[in-house]
């Protein structure tokens, strides 16, 4: 079975999120902090939500995002979400 | 309403280099005519709508070198049409929560003021208007009356417009571009902006004008069901900016009634010398009224969607040589503005 981790594209999951922000790719780095180093806030924390949600047709919950700080965290996540369903 | 006058010391452009009409009475701007990016910077501002981008150019032009307003008077009438019905369709095709938590706050056109105010820490106040055609030339009246109350040493007038929706009517005439004026009292004029200056800027120009030029307007109210009080009403309202002398003994220019009927619509007979008239009208009744009131005397250009061209003639009037101007616009709604715009080397 392939694993979630393949499913859900790091490199396109990078540029989905570097898009949002309206930031270069190279800016995401796995460990960026998105508050400090890539100066999202609460608004943008909503419209990256929102376009996740989207895109991997997935319901993310307003607790969970506070722990979502680098994309390596998104991912995670994310991950964890599609398995989820594709369990259920 | 009153016509204080006042001095209009800056004026900065944003505007699509040719705006096309076709036979059909269709108007469009070249694609691709501004960027965003190359015009306000990399990052920050991917989340405006359209029309905020060229505001917010604008007024980076205006208020270049360190010139500082205290509050904006802004004029638009479809700022914001495309978001509203971009907003319209994804509520109705799948759900709310799909709508962009960063565009959704721009749902208030007084969102687009409040940016522009923040961005240049304009303290004093911030004021939408959106009477249809004529809301560019109305905030060179509301600011004119701020000024003279003292309410502000320094207001920026502007009109910014964007494509309306295509399924809005007047989409197929739409205006695209801002204008930005920098406003001063009469009696409080700096004229340390000694000459007329261009900023380079693959959209937008910019102009100080030596000594300032001055401007006031005044608005009225025609019903559209009884557009044959045009004329009189415009006879009204350039008496008030001293175009007229009111009908008083030994005054150069006069009104000619239609029939000598109370009702009927006058004639201009404008004083040799006197300003040249742009008139910025539709096939309206209003309008058709007011254009059979100037007798062939107006410039008349076509009326696009929005209130932006009023204010662009504005812009114009200020860089001229000498010549005094007229600019007037009327909406079909019964909306009439009317503006004195006398440029520097005429003041």
């Amino acid at each position: 079975m392939e694993s979630t981790a393949t499913v859900l594209d790091m490199e396109k999951l990078r540029a989905v999120v570097a898009e949002v922000l309206d930031v270069e790719v190279d800016a995401v780095t796995d460990d960026a902090h998105l508050v400090d180093d890539l100066g999202v806030d609460s608004l943008m924390a909503l419209e990256v939500t929102v376009v996740l949600e989207r895109t991997y047709q997935v319901k993310l919950d307003e607790s969970e995002l506070p722990q979502v700080i680098t994309l390596r965290k998104m991912h995670e996540l994310l991950a964890q979400k599609i398995q989820q369903q594709s369990v259920v | 309403m009153s016509g204080a006058a006042l001095m209009i010391t800056r004026c900065a452009t944003v505007l699509p280099p040719e705006p096309r009409w076709a036979r059909d009475g269709t108007r469009t701007s070249p694609p691709g005519w501004f960027d965003y990016k190359t015009e306000l910077g990399p990052r920050g501002y991917k989340y405006l709508p359209p029309a905020l981008h060229y505001l917010l150019t604008a007024a980076r032009h205006a208020l270049a070198d360190g010139v500082g307003a205290a509050g904006v008077v802004l004029g638009t009438n479809s700022a914001v049409s495309a978001l509203h019905a971009a907003m319209d369709r994804t509520v109705v095709q799948s759900h709310s929560a799909e709508l962009s938590p960063m565009l959704a706050p721009y749902f208030s056109v007084n969102l687009a003021a409040g940016k522009l105010a923040s961005e240049h820490r304009l303290t004093g106040f911030q004021l939408t208007l959106t009477s249809p055609r004529i809301a560019g030339l109305e905030a060179i009246q509301v600011a004119a009356r701020a000024l003279a109350m003292g309410r502000a040493s320094c207001l920026l007038i502007a009109a910014t417009e964007a494509a309306p929706d295509p399924a809005e009517p007047g989409a197929d005439r739409g205006e695209e571009g801002a204008v930005v004026l920098v406003a001063r009292p009469l009696s409080n004029v700096d004229a340390s902006g000694a000459g007329v200056r261009s900023t380079a800027g693959s959209a937008g120009s910019s102009a100080a004008l030596s000594g300032g030029g001055t401007c006031r307007a005044r608005t009225f109210f025609v019903p559209p069901d009884a557009p044959h009080r045009a004329g009189e009403a415009l006879a009204a309202a350039w008496a008030g900016l001293g175009l007229w002398d009111g009908g008083s003994a030994g005054g150069t220019s006069k009104w000619l009634r239609d029939g000598g009927s109370a009702g009927g619509i006058s004639k201009w007979l404008p004083p040799d010398g006197g300003p040249r008239i742009v008139a910025v009208l539709d096939d309206s009744p209003v309008a058709r009224r007011i254009a059979a009131a100037l007798d062939g005397r107006a410039r008349v250009i076509p009326a696009a969607a929005g209130c932006l061209e009023p204010l662009v003639q504005v812009a114009a009037a200020l860089r001229a040589e000498r010549e005094a101007t007229v600019v007037l616009s009327a909406s079909a709604e019964g909306n009439v503005a009317t503006a004195l715009v006398t440029p520097p080397g005429a003041v």
